[in-house]
């Protein structure tokens, strides 16, 4: 399995922390920069309202006359710098004022109209935004008061461009950040995993890295080492009683057997009855030396040990082989056995186990499936490996029994009849679970059918 | 008239035995001498197997072949070494493994048969031990562990083949037959010829009195190992290992199936059959019945 760098806890946990992040930066800088630009306005605002309220002082004290003259000096003496005034008459003439015609449209509808001044300053064209503020004279004529805000607008456009880029660059630190650390975590977590395939895989020496840094992973993988240790002193435990079980199991077998064979190979030979039974003797020990090898081989395959050095085996071929080893004795018993394969259908295994679980499939249906009958095996090519199937149109096995069935010692039918030990789809099952394949026993209706799925 | 078997037993004194066949009657010829050591019956047995060899004037004398029989089960051994004696064999027992190595390291055998667990120095190590040395002697490993990598590993060690305990006799003695009889070089022939039938490697063909027989693919490869041990035992299990190479035994009678197939176009519509089924043990190809 590959870890997927996308699916991973720490690839959605920094994405929630980059959103955050984000969220975070934007309400700070965001508001920020509504309060300093309503700041800006309230000023400009509050400038305006005092001077309209002193030219309409002037004009109660001085009449018209008096606020010309007085909008006239301020332009051109003292005036602060930026200010606009106007006097224009009801139909929006201009009487007086720094600015040439009447900006709106009659009276806008606004407390604080904005429009804009075209100047022409040494080289170049410039507009200058303008907010101001229209009151109606007692005799008619409009007063029009005005500020430059094209300093603030500047202020607030810098000040907007500063937040976006703000908001941009923290996202893009958190984002990067978050990126770096599921990317470090996702790979020492694969590491681990890939790992523990190999390990689960057969590769029972190996171990998990400890990088050294004393971290929570150094202190997971040395856990995990211990665990793993704890394992395999155990399996070698396991492998040294098989073996010595093997051994002191087959000893006498093999005693009991060259006795029985040194008896028959006598000179003089001996009377025909004695030696018959003799021979009938030998078969049962032959019998009771399969049960052996058949037990031995599915401790073997659920120790782990036989896939350590794991070759491509082309199961499609192997299928089509075996098919073609017992189409005879399949023929001999009136039954048909076929092969539909796709080749090459490569999986990485142990070729000579590949073959027993087929052999034990095969064999199987071969033992229940009665004359006229029919077998076939096919082999599949699936995504991610191969898929195996075994079917036939025999008795086939209740749903209820299936899963007993894939358990030691369990027959079916005329079983007292039959040869065999009641082991083979126990050792199809072991092996099926060395190549991490999956088993599933069906109803081919009628009949059954054995379904194992084969990572490539 | 021929030799069957030769066999000396050492007990208070030594008996050696002859086992003579002519037309189908065997004789039993016995020579007691009352020296109970080892060399001494070595010794005659060889001039007694000379001796009817001579008076079977016609066929040349053959010395006898030499095994050495590296086994620590003393019981399995004395069977082993019985029987082996019976079939005509000359054979040496070390009963553990050091030595074994020392026996091994003379050189002097045709073959040997060594058990793979013993005691102070391992089978396997006996083997790899002899190769360092250069000796070529071929090996066939006895042993009591039957998974499929413990096998791969012997033959890896530098075995020659490998028996998994318990076996039969008739086994034991098809494969040391087929041990000593390998020739290296005849892997390189283009044809094998057995009587009137011959198989031409190149082409795949096969003739049986000069008539071209239709054979699948499969039959073509049983046909090539048969022929390429013509007059020897070929077990059953030596064929589903060499032509279908399968290192367990299934349990139908798959084998017996093939070779009646085999049989069927070889021989049919001849007087003479090639194929022999020996009972108890296999099959050979040969001319004689």
């Amino acid at each position: 399995m590959r870890l997927d760098l996308f699916n991973t806890t720490a690839f959605r946990l920094s994405v929630g922390y980059t959103l955050l992040v984000t969220l975070a930066v934007s309400v700070t800088l965001g508001s920020a920069y509504l309060l300093t630009e309503s700041l800006i306005t309230d000023e400009v605002d509050l400038i305006i309202d005092t001077e309209m309220k002193s030219l309409e002082d002037k004009f109660a004290r001085s009449g018209l006359a008096g606020v010309t003259d007085e909008i006239n000096l301020r332009i051109d003496s003292w005036g602060r710098i930026g200010a606009v005034y106007m006097v224009a008459d009801a139909n929006f003439e201009r009487i007086t004022g720094n600015v040439t015609h009447w900006p709106f449209d009659g009276m806008p509808a606004e407390r604080w109209p904005e429009f804009e001044i075209a100047t022409i300053e040494p080289g170049r064209r410039a507009v200058h935004p303008v907010r101001a503020a229209v009151r109606t004279l007692p005799g008619g004529d409009l007063l029009l008061v005005g500020t430059d805000i094209s300093q603030g607008r500047r202020f607030a456009d810098k000040f907007r461009f500063a937040t976006l880029w703000g908001i941009g660059l923290s996202t893009l630190a958190a984002a990067l950040a978050g990126f770096w650390f599921s990317y470090k975590l996702a790979r020492r977590v694969g590491e681990v995993t890939r790992t523990c395939h190999r390990i689960m895989a057969g590769d029972l020496g190996r171990r998990l890295p400890v990088a050294g840094a004393n971290d929570e992973f150094d202190a997971l993988a040395v856990s995990v080492n211990r665990v793993l240790d704890r394992l395999d002193e155990q399996a070698g435990t396991l492998r040294a009683t098989f073996d010595s079980t093997a051994h002191d199991l087959r000893a006498p077998l093999h005693r009991l057997r060259t006795r029985m064979d040194a008896l028959l190979l006598r000179s003089p030979p001996l009377e025909p009855a004695v030696h018959e039974s003799i021979e009938s003797a030998l078969r049962e020990v032959d019998r009771l030396q399969r049960t052996l090898s058949t037990l031995l081989q599915i401790a073997l395959a659920e120790s782990g040990a036989p896939l350590a050095s794991p070759a491509s085996v082309d199961v499609g071929d192997l299928a089509a082989e075996l098919v073609e080893l017992f189409e005879p004795v399949a023929g001999a018993q009136g039954l048909t056995l076929e092969c539909r394969h796709e080749t090459p259908a490569i999986v990485q295994g142990n070729r000579q186990l590949l073959a027993q679980l087929l052999t034990n499939l095969i064999e199987n249906s071969l033992k229940y499936v009665p004359a006229g009958g029919r077998i076939e095996v096919a082999v599949r090519r699936l995504a991610g490996g191969v898929q195996l199937a075994v079917s036939d149109n025999g008795p086939g096995i209740a749903a209820e029994d299936r899963s007993r069935a894939l358990q030691p010692f369990v027959r079916f039918g005329a079983a007292g009849k039959q040869e065999g030990s009641g082991l083979g789809l126990s050792l199809v099952v072991a092996i099926a679970r060395l190549h991490r394949g999956r088993l599933e026993l069906q109803s081919n209706e009628p009949g059954l059918k054995v379904l194992i799925d084969l990572p490539a | 008239m021929s030799i069957v078997r030769v066999s000396a037993e050492v007990d208070d004194g030594i008996d050696v035995t002859a086992v003579s066949e002519y037309r189908g009657e065997y004789r039993h010829a016995k020579l007691t001498a009352s020296e109970p050591s080892r060399s001494t019956a070595t010794a005659h047995r060889s001039k007694f197997s000379k001796l009817c060899w001579f008076w079977n004037a016609g066929e040349p004398y053959q010395p006898p072949v030499h095994v050495l029989l590296i086994e620590d089960d003393t019981e399995a051994a004395r069977f082993l070494v019985k029987g082996l004696r019976e079939s005509g064999y000359e054979v040496d027992h070390a009963a553990d493994g050091r030595e074994g190595l020392e026996r091994a390291s003379e050189g002097r055998f045709d073959l040997i048969v060594t058990d793979r667990m013993l005691p102070h120095v391992d089978g396997l190590a006996i083997i790899e031990q002899m190769r360092a040395n250069s000796i070529g002697t071929p090996v066939l490993v006895l042993s009591a562990l039957g998974g499929v990598d413990d096998r791969i590993r012997g033959l890896k060690a530098g075995g020659d083949d490998y028996l998994t305990k318990p076996f039969a006799f008739a086994e034991l003695l098809a494969r040391i037959e087929a041990l000593l009889r390998r020739h290296p070089n005849s892997s390189q022939a283009t044809r094998l010829k057995v009587e009137d039938l011959e198989f031409d490697l190149l082409t795949r063909t096969v003739r049986r009195a000069g008539r071209e027989l239709e054979l699948t693919a499969r039959e073509l490869k049983l046909l090539e190992f048969l022929m390429r041990r013509a007059g020897q035992v070929v077990t059953r299990t030596m064929l589903l290992e060499g032509v279908w190479d399968l290192h367990f035994d299934p349990q139908s009678n798959l084998i017996d199936v093939h070779i009646s197939r085999l049989r069927q176009a070889i021989d049919r519509g001849s007087d003479q059959p090639l194929i022999h089924t020996v009972r108890g043990s296999g099959y050979v190809l040969r001319s004689d019945a």
